[in-house]
C-alpha cells in the first residue's frame, strides 16, 4: 500500500462528501484500548476517511443518536468494559441502520459468526492492517441505494445485490436490519469473493467518482404500494418492471424496485426461517413454541404481505430481530432486538398494522395460539386501539425507552423473557403501536402457549378484548403472562396493563387481587371494564417483577405501559410484585394451576399473590383475555388468574421463551392487525393446547379449553 | 550522513528484533503511519503502549496475587493487552497474553502464574527494544528538524 497524501487525515469534509467517495467517508471508531484506537484512527486517516473516535460504547451511542447522519460507518471493538460490542452492534443496526464492522483480537469462529448474525458487515482482526481498511467503504456503498447509472458502482452494485438489502432506507430500516442480518450471513460466505471484488473495486473506486447515489427512501407509503403491487402480481410473478409500472411512482427506477424486491424476498425468507429458528429455539427451550414458530413463519409470509404496509417494515425488522434476538439471547439480545424492533417495527403506528400484525402474530404462532387467542381476547377489550395506541405509543416508547434503562434490559426483558415478556409488551404495544405491538404480540404469542389453561379462559381476555387491535395487545399480553415465568408473565402483565389502560376497564374485575395484579394490563385492558383500575399499576409491578427476571428493563417497559393505564392497579401490582417475585421463579406452576380455572382470572388471582409470578405470566394474557370480555367478571379473573397463573407458570419458562420467539416472529409479521391476530390467536389457542408441551400442558390446555 | 546512518541503525535494530521474533511486520505499519505532520507518532504510540502495559501488568499481578484470584478481570485484562501488543507488533508478547488468557479462562491458577511470568519476561524484552527504538527515533527527528532549519 502506498502512503499517499498523508494529508488524507486532514481532508476537509466537504458538504457533499460523497462526491469523492470513498474519500471523506465518515467513520466512527470505538475501542476501549487507547493504543488500538489511536492506531485505527491514524490508519483510517491515511485512507482518507474522516474519523471520529470514542473509547466508550456509550459515548459512541450518544454521538450516533445525536445525529445519525453524521457517520457513514462504525467500527467497534468486541470486548469493551462498558458494553458488549455485539450489543452496540445491534443497537446501531437497529436504530441507525449504519454498517458496523467488528474488531477483535480474537479470531474465534464463533465470535465471528456471532458478529455476522448480529448484523455486522465485517469482522476484522487486530492488529488491523491498512489494506483491509481500504476496502471498508464498500460496506457503505452496499447499503446505499445504488443508482444503477452509476457505473463505478456497478461492480459494487452487483455486490450490493448480493449483500443486498443492506441499504437501509430510512423507512425500511427495519427491514434492512433484517436483511442486513441476512446479508451479513450471506456476506460471510461471500467474504472471500467480496474481498477480491473489493480489491478490484477498490482500484476502481480510487478515483473520486461522483457516485453519490441518491438514496431512495422506502417510506411506508412506498413500501405499501410496493407490497400491493407484488401481491397483485403474485410473488413469483412479480418482476421489477411490472411492479414499477403498477406502483407508478415518479423518480423510482427499476433498479430501485429490483433491489427492494430482493430485500423483500429475503425478508420473507427470513420470516420463515425465523419461524423455524424460533421453533428451534423453542424446541431448545422445550417449549412448544417451535411449532408456533414454524407456523408463525408460514403465516408470517402471508402476513408479511399484509403487513406490506407500514407493518411490513417493522415486521422485517422484527423478523430480523427475532432471530437475532431470540437466538442471541433471549435476555439481552432479545431485549435489544426487541427494542430495535420495537422502535423500528413499532413505528407502525397504524393500528392497522397491529391488527395485521396480530394476525400474523396469531398465525405465526400456531402454538402460540393460546396467546394469540388471548390476543383475540383482547379484542374484546375495548381498550383496543385507543388504549393500545396510548399504550402502544407508550409501550412502544416504553420499550424503546427502556433502552436507556438498560438498553437491552428494556427489551431484553421483553426479549429475554423471550417469549413471555416480550410478547406481552408487544401485545400491548401492538395495540396502539404497530410497532410496539410486535413485541407485544410476541408476548402474546408466547402467552398463548402458556395460556393453555388460560386459553380456555379467554386467552387472556383477548377474546373479550375489543376487536380493536388492542385486543391483540391484550391477548398478547396475557400470553406473556403465562409464560413468563416471572418475567414473562410480567410482560404479559405489562401488556395487559397496557391494554388495560385503555381497555382495562376491567381493572375492576381484576382488582381482585389476583387478577388485578396479574392482569395488570389485562384487567385494564378490558376496556369494557371501564374501571380499568387496571391493575396496571400492577404492570408496573409487573415490571418490578420482571425485574426478578432480571430484566430491569421490563419494569421500565411495564412501567411505561402501566402508567398509561391507570395506576390503580399499580398498587396491586406492587403487591404482586412482591409476591410475584418469589413466585416468579416458581410460581408459574401455581399460576398454571390457577389458570386452569377458567380463566385468566384465576391465574391472575393467584398471581396476585404471586403476582410476581403471575403477572409476568400469562395471566396477563389471560387476564386480558378476561378483560377483554370486559365482562370478565372478577370471578373470571380469578379463575383466569389461576389458570393463567398456572398456565403461565408452566408455560412461562418454556412458553416464554418459545413464545418470545414466536412472538418475535409474530411481531414481525405484522402486528398489523391486532384484531386479526387476536382472532388468529384465538384459533391458535385452540390448537395450541398442544403447545403446552409439558409446561403448559396444564395451563395451555386449560387455557385452551377456556377459550 | 548522520541521519542516514542513524536511520540505517534503526532499521538494523528493528530487523534484529524481528529476527528474534519480538516484533513483527505490524511495527512497520505503525512506522508507516508516521507523517510529516506527526513525526512523533511512533514515539507517542510506544510511550502510550508502555504505560498501558505497565499498568496492565501491575494490575494483573494484583489480580493474581490476591487472596482469591480474580480470574474474570484477569481474563479481560490479558485480552486487552493482547490487542495492544499485537497492534504495535509485539507478537511474542501478544502470544504470551493469549496463553495467559486461556489459563485464566480455565481458572488455572498455576497456569496463570506461569503465564504471567512469561508475559513479564516478553514484555521486558519488548519494552527494552522499544525504548531503544524510541531513542534512535528521537535522534532522527531531532536531526530532521535541525536539518530543516
Amino acid at each position: 500500500m502506498t502512503v499517499e497524501d498523508q494529508r488524507g487525515g486532514v481532508v476537509s469534509k466537504d458538504v457533499s462528501h460523497y462526491d469523492k467517495f470513498p474519500v471523506g467517508m465518515r467513520v466512527l471508531a470505538v475501542d476501549d484500548d487507547p493504543i488500538c484506537l489511536k492506531l485505527l484512527e491514524t490508519l483510517l486517516r491515511k485512507c482518507q476517511y474522516q474519523v471520529t473516535t470514542a473509547n466508550q460504547a456509550v459515548i459512541a451511542l450518544e454521538m450516533l443518536r445525536e445525529n445519525r447522519d453524521k457517520f457513514d460507518l462504525v467500527i467497534s471493538d468486541v470486548n469493551m468494559p462498558d458494553m458488549d460490542g455485539f450489543k452496540l452492534l445491534e443497537l446501531v443496526g437497529l436504530e441507525m441502520d449504519l454498517p458496523v464492522i467488528m474488531l477483535s483480537a480474537h479470531s474465534d469462529t464463533k465470535l465471528v459468526m456471532k458478529g455476522i448474525t448480529h448484523g455486522a458487515v465485517d469482522y476484522l482482526l487486530k492488529p488491523v492492517r491498512i489494506e483491509e481498511l481500504k476496502n471498508i467503504w464498500q460496506h457503505v456503498i452496499r447499503r446505499k441505494k445504488i443508482d444503477p447509472k452509476d457505473q463505478n458502482k456497478s461492480p459494487n452494485e452487483d455486490k450490493a445485490r448480493h449483500g443486498n438489502s443492506e441499504s437501509g432506507q430510512g423507512a425500511s430500516s427495519l427491514g434492512n436490519a433484517d436483511q442486513n442480518g441476512k446479508n451479513s450471513r450471506k456476506r460471510k460466505d461471500q467474504n472471500e469473493d467480496e474481498e477480491e471484488e473489493g480489491d478490484e473495486n477498490g482500484n476502481d473506486s480510487e478515483d473520486p467518482s461522483s457516485q453519490k447515489k441518491p438514496r431512495v427512501v422506502w417510506s411506508v407509503e412506498l413500501h405499501r404500494k410496493f407490497v400491493a403491487a407484488v401481491n397483485q402480481l403474485g410473488l413469483e410473478k412479480a418482476v421489477p418492471k411490472k411492479i414499477l409500472d403498477l406502483m407508478d411512482v415518479e423518480g423510482l427506477t427499476r433498479e430501485n424496485v429490483a433491489s427492494h424486491l430482493q430485500k423483500y424476498r429475503l425478508y420473507l425468507k427470513r420470516i420463515s426461517s425465523v419461524a423455524s429458528q424460533q421453533a428451534n429455539m423453542v424446541a431448545a427451550l422445550g417449549v412448544k413454541d417451535s411449532s408456533y414458530l414454524r407456523m408463525a413463519s408460514l403465516d408470517g409470509f402471508g402476513e408479511f404481505r399484509n403487513l406490506a404496509g407500514s407493518g411490513r417494515l417493522s415486521s422485517s425488522t422484527l423478523s430480523s430481530y427475532a432471530p437475532s434476538g431470540m437466538f442471541g439471547r433471549l435476555n439481552s439480545p432479545a431485549g435489544l432486538n426487541l427494542r430495535g424492533i420495537t422502535s423500528s417495527g413499532l413505528i407502525q403506528p397504524s393500528s392497522q398494522n397491529l391488527s395485521s400484525s396480530i394476525n400474523t402474530f396469531g398465525k405465526l404462532q400456531p402454538t402460540l395460539l393460546p396467546s394469540n387467542q388471548s390476543a383475540g381476547l383482547y379484542q374484546g377489550i375495548p381498550t383496543s386501539l385507543e388504549l393500545n395506541q396510548l399504550q402502544q405509543s407508550k409501550c412502544a416508547t416504553g420499550i424503546g425507552d427502556f433502552d436507556p434503562i438498560k438498553d437491552s434490559t428494556g427489551f431484553t426483558v421483553s426479549g429475554s423473557f423471550p417469549d413471555n415478556r416480550v410478547t406481552v409488551g408487544s401485545s400491548s404495544s401492538l395495540l396502539s403501536r404497530a410497532s410496539s405491538n410486535p413485541l407485544m404480540l410476541q408476548g402474546n404469542s408466547q402467552q398463548t402457549h402458556k395460556r393453555g389453561p388460560f386459553g380456555n379462559q379467554s386467552s387472556l381476555g383477548v377474546a373479550p378484548l375489543n376487536p380493536e387491535s388492542f385486543d391483540l395487545g391484550i391477548g398478547g399480553s396475557s400470553n406473556f403472562v403465562n409464560h413468563n415465568r416471572s418475567d414473562e408473565s410480567w410482560q404479559g402483565a405489562v401488556q395487559l396493563s397496557r391494554f388495560s389502560s385503555n381497555a382495562l376497564p376491567l381493572s375492576e374485575p381484576f382488582n381482585h387481587d389476583q387478577m388485578a395484579s396479574n392482569n395488570l394490563g389485562i384487567s385494564s385492558t378490558s376496556p369494557h371494564i371501564g374501571n380499568s383500575p387496571i391493575e396496571f399499576p400492577s404492570t408496573n409491578v409487573v415490571s418490578g417483577r420482571l425485574e426478578d427476571s432480571g430484566d430491569v428493563c421490563q419494569e421500565g417497559l411495564i412501567g411505561n405501559v402501566v402508567h398509561n393505564m391507570t395506576y390503580t392497579s399499580k398498587q396491586r401490582w406492587e403487591e404482586y410484585k412482591q409476591d410475584y417475585n418469589p413466585n416468579m421463579n416458581h410460581s408459574f406452576s401455581d399460576i398454571n394451576s390457577m389458570v386452569s380455572n377458567s380463566g385468566i382470572v384465576s391465574p391472575l388471582g393467584r398471581s396476585l399473590d404471586q403476582n410476581s409470578a403471575i403477572c409476568g405470566r400469562s395471566f396477563d394474557v389471560s387476564l386480558i383475555g378476561q378483560l377483554n370480555g370486559g365482562s370478565l367478571s372478577n370471578a373470571h379473573h380469578s379463575e383466569f388468574e389461576n389458570s393463567a397463573v398456572d398456565a403461565k407458570i408452566k408455560s412461562n419458562e418454556d412458553c416464554l421463551l418459545g413464545q418470545t420467539k414466536s412472538q418475535d416472529g409474530f411481531i414481525q409479521n405484522g402486528y398489523e392487525s391486532l384484531d386479526d391476530i387476536m382472532n388468529a390467536m384465538m384459533k391458535r389457542e385452540q390448537n395450541q393446547t398442544l403447545l403446552s408441551d409439558g409446561e403448559f400442558g396444564i395451563n395451555a390446555y386449560s387455557l385452551g379449553s377456556c377459550i | 550522513m548522520v541521519g542516514t546512518d542513524l536511520r540505517q541503525q534503526l532499521n538494523n535494530y528493528i530487523q534484529s528484533m524481528r529476527d528474534q521474533g519480538i516484533l513483527d511486520s505490524q511495527f512497520q505499519s505503525v512506522q508507516a503511519l508516521k507523517t510529516e505532520e506527526n513525526p512523533h507518532f511512533v514515539l507517542e504510540t510506544i510511550t502510550g503502549f508502555c504505560s498501558d502495559a505497565d499498568n496492565g501488568i501491575a494490575q494483573m499481578t494484583r489480580y493474581l496475587e490476591g487472596p482469591v484470584v480474580d480470574f474474570t478481570n484477569l481474563t479481560g485484562l490479558s485480552h486487552f493487552l493482547r490487542g495492544s501488543s499485537s497492534s504495535i507488533g509485539g507478537v511474542r508478547m501478544a502470544l504470551a497474553c493469549r496463553d495467559l488468557r486461556r489459563a485464566s479462562e480455565a481458572n488455572n491458577k498455576q497456569g496463570c502464574i506461569e503465564g504471567m511470568a512469561r508475559l513479564k519476561h516478553e514484555y521486558n524484552s519488548l519494552k527494552e527494544g522499544l525504548n531503544n527504538i524510541s531513542q534512535i527515533e528521537r535522534q532522527l527527528i531531532g536531526n530532521a528538524q535541525r536539518g530543516r532549519q
